[in-house]
């Protein structure tokens, strides 16, 4: 059983006064499964953070269904076994870091004992031990986004909805998120994590969903998008415009490169047998060829760019 | 039960940093204090024996008559005042307790936690009925102080008239929490202020001559909540006796038209995108 599952949600703002409905999701279809690190990417507006909201239950659903640990979308009972991070964490100001987590452990009916364990191991792992007396108003933006994700983790959650997770942080800090994701997914976490740092992502996650406009482009493995958005490339030297015209007639792409290379992109390995054909047939030399190295941008801005088209 | 309680303390916390209703607080507990200090000081001086040979007898009686009488109406005054501070204070405690999650952005990670949102707002509801409770318990420490201090003894009447009024400022509350929901909370607190069945029943006569405007301005008042009854500072200047039927009945009344309220509240927000 996939922990989140959705079928056609969809979410319409406004459109009552003049103008149509703002279509943030548009009959979305996701399935993470357990243990997964699932990366929900997309552009701005994309409605990634009103999708994580109607999986918790903060936005209701135009139409659509969907359920989290086999429960439907705002059961309490599921948030029981969810840590949430805002995008744009905001504390109670008065409070400081230490009663702050305290009182969230509390609402997740921990134990005295339980919560005070918990919360010194939180404090270390997002390093704000020292901080721990600190109101938070006090706390500077990447303090204040270490403590949303000690409280997302407060409750040794089972599943981690994190929404644009090292926004607000500096290098290291990234890096020491990106270490404590990769740890969690190592002790069998789900992660769902919405992002546009795709680098940071690319290496913690095993599973990706791309959206744009609230509409889903593409979903699957890493592994099966790069394979997908991968395709081949042979360089040659400068071609004339025959050749040109020829390649281009195959669907492949040619790239000029400022050495005066040539760089043709081929879906599959037939057309790249096909490209190689034609360079040889019009006497221009085949300088490399070979499976293309893609990385998770590669994906995204190829499935956007068909989006686009 | 265990989270409403914890919400409901997190709110009694937030009070402590609202500058409005603070100040609102202060206000109303300063001007009830130099009230009563008022009104003793008139009354000490009625009873002042000094004037005897100064002043004619009959001058005398006029003089004492009329700073008796003064040092009354303070007392009276004083009861408005605790009256009006109460239902102000419980509408800038009850209007903003979503507005202010809602703009200070916390409901997002509070609402993630495993609360249904009538904990939360049953929570929010029962920290804002604790504060009204405070204010009522320090400003019945001084209308009582105060009237024990003047006269010696207090009257039956007095403790009615001052154990109705928290219920009073929890009608006017939850009316403006419901409002609140539906249209911004300045304009909320106004609007429940105001929009008593008072104000029905003076519209509904200046309207007579159109029949159906009439009809729908006295069907408003007989639905729209009745805050002045809760309000008994004419049966205090009057010296009436007030019947312990009256607080009892008016009592039931808010309690029932506030859950009717809080039910209203809940609805709304059960439906309600909360971030």
């Amino acid at each position: 059983m996939p922990v989140i599952w959705t079928e056609g949600l969809t979410k319409h703002f406004g459109g009552r006064r003049g103008g149509g409905p703002v279509r943030a999701v548009e009959q979305l279809s996701l399935e993470v499964a357990e243990g997964r690190a699932f990366a929900f990417l997309g552009p701005n507006a994309a409605g990634k953070t009103t999708t994580i909201y109607m999986l918790l239950g903060l936005r209701r659903p135009t139409s659509g269904r969907g359920e989290v640990f086999g429960l439907p979308l705002g059961s309490a009972e599921a948030r029981r076994r969810i840590g949430f991070l805002p995008e744009d964490m905001r504390p109670k100001g008065y409070y400081t870091v230490e009663k702050m987590l305290a009182l969230c452990g509390r609402l997740h009916g921990m134990s005295e004992t339980a919560r005070a364990e918990r919360v010194e191991r939180v404090l270390s792992a997002v390093g704000l031990e020292e901080a721990r007396r600190r109101r938070t108003s006090r706390l500077s933006k990447g303090m204040v986004q270490r403590l949303g994700l000690a409280q997302a983790l407060l409750s040794d959650p089972d599943l981690l909805i994190l929404d644009e997770p090292t926004s607000n942080l500096d290098p290291v800090g990234r890096r020491d998120m990106i270490r404590l994701l990769t740890d969690l997914k190592g002790e069998g976490k789900t992660i769902f994590v919405s992002s546009h740092v795709l680098s940071e992502v690319e290496s913690v996650c095993d599973d990706v969903a791309i959206v744009a406009r609230g509409r889903l482009l593409r979903q699957g493995s890493l592994s099966e998008l790069a394979a997908e958005a991968g395709g081949y490339e042979i360089t040659t030297r400068a071609l004339g415009e025959t050749a040109r015209d020829n390649i281009a007639q195959l669907g492949a792409s040619l790239e000029s490169q400022p050495n005066g290379a040539t760089v043709v992109t081929a879906a599959d390995e037939a057309t790249q047998q096909r490209v190689v054909a034609i360079l040889v047939e019009a006497g221009h030399p085949v300088l490399t060829t070979g499976k293309r190295q893609t990385t998770l941008e590669d994906v995204f801005f190829q499935i956007l760019g068909e989006e686009g088209r | 039960m265990r989270a409403v309680f914890l919400i409901a303390w997190d709110q009694l916390a937030d009070f402590r940093h609202r500058r409005l209703v603070l100040a609102l607080l202060v206000a109303a507990v300063s001007l009830a204090l130099v009230l009563a200090l008022l009104a003793q000081g008139m009354s000490a001086v009625s009873k002042r024996t000094e004037f005897a040979g100064k002043v004619s007898d009959e001058e005398r009686m006029q003089l004492q008559l009329g700073v008796g009488m003064g040092s009354y109406m303070l007392q009276t005054a004083l009861y408005l005042v605790v009256f009006i501070g109460g239902s102000v204070v419980s509408l800038a405690t009850f209007c903003g307790l979503i507005s202010t999650e809602r703009t200070r952005g916390t409901l997002p990670w509070v609402l993630s936690k495993p609360i249904t949102r009538t904990q939360f707002l049953l929570g929010k509801w029962v920290g804002a009925c604790a504060m009204i409770l405070l204010y009522t318990a320090v400003m019945f420490a001084i209308l009582i102080g105060s009237t024990w201090l003047t006269e010696k003894s207090v009257p039956a009447r007095m403790y009615y008239a001052c154990s109705v009024m928290p219920f009073g400022f929890l009608l006017v509350g939850s009316v403006g929490a419901f409002l609140s929901t539906l249209m911004p909370p300045v304009l909320a607190g106004v609007v429940a202020y105001f929009g008593g069945a008072q104000l029905f029943h003076r519209l509904a006569d200046w309207a007579a001559p159109w029949r159906w405007l009439d009809y729908l301005l006295t069907g408003l008042h007989y639905v729209a909540p009745s805050y002045d009854k809760f309000n008994m500072y004419l049966d205090l200047l009057m010296g009436k006796e007030i019947p312990l039927s009256r607080p009892v009945v008016l009592a039931a009344y808010a309690v029932a038209y506030s859950a009717l309220m809080f039910l209203l509240t809940t609805l709304v927000f059960q439906r309600r995108d909360v971030a």
